[in-house]
């Protein structure tokens, strides 16, 4: 791929394939002579190396549990046998995400917890145990939020209605008698990368999305993740930047479409504990 | 061996031989970047979803199409992802065209319709290292490729509503691709 005119009409329309901005008519011609000549393959490879590189430049954002349910779902009525086994699909996944998720904010805390709240883990524990009996994959996913818990460097923050941002005029601390019980916690690895997980947020309307920020010391947020929750309130984000040199992050209401900062109050935050 | 230590390649081939679990380690891994990229160009979270599922249904039944031998898989399936997020913002056009009445000429695409540049329309969606070799390129590279990718346009379709050659245009995709491609190749942690 060089900056060398095309050697014909067929690899002047490779660009544009690349980018989906062929009409249906040069399309057609360019998959025609894909399957004839290995040569249009591989130029095109190199034109989709770099178009890929734009899909990935968009903000992290997740789709619902859902989706992943419908997808499957489908899948396994068409395969062979697929009546029975649309019916195996995992009967609770989105319970039992959830009850992991506060068997992980537990876990965290355990260290200051009462005797009261102790028990509250016993008997999280014990509904997971319930909850993954029915399920496919039962124990894996617990098995990885312990496993990702216990490893060397993994850091947990809490998140809860009661932000705290430095030089931010958007934050304010959200008062105890509003009742929200939403809650969150963000988990960052050894390597870095971290995962926001919710509970409790209320699921949004079409035109709404939750968005997370990191906020520095000096109060500039940068974009973290565009997610929406099940109806359980609960999500699981894959944070797009890193925690390390980030004073907070919060996690905001926005409208489709707000990017460029959060534009209302956060309905929950936390602060980011160093590493030690 | 568990499937989430497979290649991408070593998965598509159990999804050929119908393999759903393998389909669903895929989904694992490239359901965010699908999504992120449906969401950040349709801006509509329930559209974004129901394009994402539709894209990993087209791979559940065409992942035989996938050849290793001639490209990689993850080129290939945001390829045909993008070309269902396109697919999905031709479809409103032309239901846009119908609900008011006019000649598809005089639906505006998208920059023309909202007044935002080019720069305007990366900087709204597009975030890191591919933003910045976009920015890096000559304007006219810039605005071809926007049109194309986040828009939806044809290179027709540009052609005609720059007033630029259709030749020219040709040309401006091709250079800016590989403009963005050597950008990308020297910023660091990018595989270009």
């Amino acid at each position: 791929m060089t900056e060398d005119g095309p050697a014909d009409a067929v690899e002047e329309l490779l660009p544009a394939y690349a980018l989906n901005a062929l009409d249906g008519e040069d399309a057609s011609t360019v998959e025609h002579a894909l399957e004839r000549e290995p040569r249009y393959r591989e130029i095109l490879e190199r034109y989709l190396a770099a178009a890929a590189h734009l899909a990935g430049a968009h903000a992290a954002a997740v789709p619902s549990a859902a989706v992943r349910d419908r997808v499957m779902a489908r899948v396994r009525a068409a395969s062979p046998g697929g009546g029975a086994a649309a019916a195996a699909v995992r009967a609770a996944p989105r319970a039992f995400w959830g009850l992991a998720a506060a068997l992980a904010l537990a876990l965290l805390g355990l260290g200051t917890y009462s005797v009261v709240q102790q028990q509250r883990l016993a008997d999280l524990e014990d509904q997971l145990q319930a909850t993954t009996a029915d399920a496919e994959g039962k124990g894996n996913m617990l098995e990885g939020i312990g496993d990702l818990m216990a490893r060397p460097g993994v850091v947990a923050a809490p998140l809860s209605p009661a932000p705290q941002a430095p030089g931010s005029d958007v934050v304010a601390t959200l008062s105890p008698e509003r009742g929200s019980d939403a809650s969150g916690m963000v988990i960052t690895g050894a390597d870095g990368e971290s995962v926001l997980l919710t509970m409790n947020l209320a699921p949004l309307g079409e035109a709404e999305t939750y968005q997370a920020w990191w906020w520095d010391e000096d109060g500039d947020p940068s974009h973290a993740a565009v997610f929406d929750v099940d109806d359980d309130g609960f999500a699981s984000v894959p944070l797009r930047g890193r925690a390390s040199g980030m004073y907070s992050i919060t996690v905001h209401v926005a409208r489709a479409g707000e990017t460029e900062r959060p534009a209302r109050r956060p309905v929950i935050g936390g602060t980011i504990p160093t590493r030690p | 061996m568990a499937l989430s230590s497979e290649s991408d390649t070593e998965l598509v081939s159990r999804v050929v031989g119908g393999d759903a679990g393998a389909l669903e380690e895929l989904y694992n891994r490239y359901s965010q970047p699908v999504f992120s990229m449906a969401y950040g160009i349709l801006k509509e979270y329930a559209a974004a979803e129901d394009v994402t599922q539709e894209v990993f249904m087209a791979l559940w039944s065409r992942a035989a199409r996938f050849d290793p031998a001639r490209g990689v898989f993850r080129h290939w399936f945001l390829h045909l992802a993008h070309n269902r997020v396109i697919d999905e913002v031709r479809r409103r056009r032309r239901a846009a065209v119908l609900s008011a009445d006019k000649a598809p000429d005089d639906v505006e695409l998208g920059l023309a319709s909202s007044g935002n540049t080019a720069d305007e329309a990366i900087d709204a969606v597009l975030f890191g290292t591919a933003r910045d070799a976009l920015m890096g390129l000559p304007e006219e590279q810039r605005t071809v490729l926007v049109m194309a990718y986040l828009e939806g346009a044809t290179q027709r379709e540009i052609a005609q509503r720059t007033g630029t050659p259709l030749g020219t245009v040709k040309t401006r995709a091709r250079l800016g691709l590989i403009k963005l491609r050597e950008l990308l190749a020297q910023s660091p942690g990018e595989e270009a």
